[in-house]
């Protein structure tokens, strides 16, 4: 199954502009690993021309790549009250 | 100082909830803080509550509280190419086994709701920053909300898996990818008549699944199907490391699982409702973190109480039983007007006299042994060649089982990792 379909079925409110989650450039640019590509389970990081590119839009909340990632390169936090993801069942 | 409340609660979920509860009950001044639009808008039923969710349930709420299914049918099940090994335990009649898939969103609201009934106040789309300490010892929370910082003299974190709370307060270091295991889930809608029908189920019955092998190419970790009211929950749970080691993505794991020719059968004409991800805290007995210090007390998932002992997968009724453990330890410290460690030190003892703690010592050897690759990689193949060469061959003379699994044995396994493996059976039984 494709992941837009999987995605159309959960419930988001996107706080525009407001992300929760930001890369350290530098890091990044030097990781040989790039575990965060495989590891987030709604791919929300993308290698574009060989760059890590973070989509955090469409963030679970898991808190996966904060840990999978072994150079500590994502600043990750909790979204606003009430943003992000609401599953209905859970 | 004046405190606003007499403890505040981060995180509305199974744990936070069951202390909002007994604190308001018992007449204390209680908050509870939930970042999500609603309490369980964040969180992810990994499978069955063992037990009722509370112990002062009178009769006549026994059976009304949202819960999907009573369980009384548990599949355990290796998959290995052609080759589908289960056991099946059902309960069929006697007394009824207090086991129940839930989902999250309509039974955590109702726990709160509960709380709420209680006297406790609940506040949603509360994210909570930080815990203010004054002296080293917690006085308040900041709540990222205009004017947001409330004070309490004693502080409950139920802020799950990640507790990001939990290591500002120095409870834990930051989790490694060993410490932990990603889950992904699908909740599937079907009819009742159709679940029934396929499970063999009537009334309110219900069947977990538990599946390792080659639903997750032979990684630690393994697959579950469980039946709710008027749909299924599928997904699988992975140690992280192993799919950092392997760079799979449990996504694709989840496709192939769900294209295996029964559990495709199983799912047959559903239609999707929810893809979710969530982590658990996979720490075992020695790395788990510490559950106190001044003024603030961990419980549920931010405490690391988890279990998965190869037969259950545990979690929500410790969440429960810590929760209220917590808040008990609570109200001894406003008896005592005393909230330094000392006093919540008093936490780990009532844990120590509760099950939770009792049972992730029985079991504390089990996440070593759960690291075994042998046990998803292996022994799925070893048994499910033995049981096709028992079935299979008509007309050719037969060999006993005995012989049968030692020959499939001995073709994967050498002398040094059988020994290897008798320990880890050990562990298990």
């Amino acid at each position: 199954m494709n992941l837009n379909e999987r995605l159309y079925h959960i419930r988001y409110r996107i706080h525009s502009g407001n992300p929760h989650i930001e890369l350290n450039r530098g890091i990044c640019e030097k990781c040989v690993e790039k575990s965060c590509l495989n590891i987030c389970p709604v791919d929300n990081f993308i290698l574009e021309e060989g760059h890590v590119v973070l989509k955090w839009e469409d963030c679970v909340e898991c808190g996966a790549c904060r840990i999978a990632c072994p150079h500590g390169s994502i600043r990750w936090d909790y979204p606003h009250g009430a943003y992000g993801v609401s599953y209905r069942y859970g | 100082m004046n405190h606003r409340f007499d403890a505040i609660v981060v995180g509305a979920g199974p744990a936070g909830s069951a202390a909002a509860y007994m604190l308001a009950r018992k007449g204390a001044n209680v908050l509870c803080l939930e970042r999500g639009e609603y309490p369980g808008a964040k969180n992810v039923s990994g499978g069955i509550l063992y037990g009722e969710p509370f112990q002062d349930l009178a009769d006549d709420e026994k059976g009304k509280w949202p819960r999907e299914r009573r369980i009384v049918k548990y599949v355990l099940a290796m998959a290995a190419g052609d080759n589908f090994t289960s056991f099946t335990y059902q309960r069929t009649g006697g007394e009824a086994l207090s086991a129940f898939s839930v989902l999250r969103a309509g039974f955590d609201r109702w726990l709160s709701a509960r709380a709420r009934q209680a006297g406790a106040r609940i506040l949603t789309e509360a994210p909570v920053d930080d815990v203010i300490r004054k002296n080293g010892r917690a006085v308040g929370v900041k709540v990222r909300r205009p004017g947001g910082d409330v004070s309490a003299p004693c502080v409950i974190l139920a802020d799950g898996a990640n507790s990001i709370l939990g290591k500002k307060a120095g409870l834990h270091a930051d989790f490694k990818a060993g410490q932990m295991s990603l889950a992904v889930k699908e909740v599937i809608k079907l009819s009742k008549e159709i679940i029934d029908a396929r499970f063999g189920l009537k009334a309110e019955e219900g069947a977990a699944f538990s599946i390792i092998g080659e639903v997750t190419h032979g990684l630690e970790g393994g697959a579950f199907l469980y039946t709710n009211r008027e749909s299924l929950s599928l997904g699988l749970v992975c140690h992280m490391d192993a799919l950092i080691r392997e760079k799979v993505k449990i996504r694709t794991l989840l496709d192939q699982f769900k294209q295996i020719p029964w559990v495709s059968a199983l799912i047959q004409g559903g239609a999707l409702k929810e893809y979710s991800a969530h982590l658990i805290p996979t720490l075992g007995f020695r790395e788990r973190p510490m559950t106190f210090t001044h003024g603030i007390l961990a419980a549920g998932d931010a405490a690391g109480f988890t279990l998965n002992t190869g037969f259950q997968v545990r979690g929500m009724d410790f969440a429960l039983a810590s929760g209220t453990a917590a808040a008990e330890t609570v109200l001894d410290a406003h008896e005592k007007g005393d909230f330094s460690s000392k006093t919540m030190a008093a936490y780990e003892e009532r844990l120590k006299d509760g099950y939770i703690r009792k049972d992730l010592k029985t079991f504390r050897r089990m996440e070593a042994a759960m690291k075994n690759r042998a046990l998803y990689a292996v022994y799925p193949k070893v048994i499910g060649e033995a049981f096709a060469d028992l079935y299979l061959g008509a007309g050719k003379p037969k060999k006993r089982m005995g012989r049968l699994l030692w020959d499939h044995l001995r073709s994967h396994r050498g002398t040094k990792d059988l020994v290897k493996d008798i320990f880890l059976l050990r562990r298990f039984l």
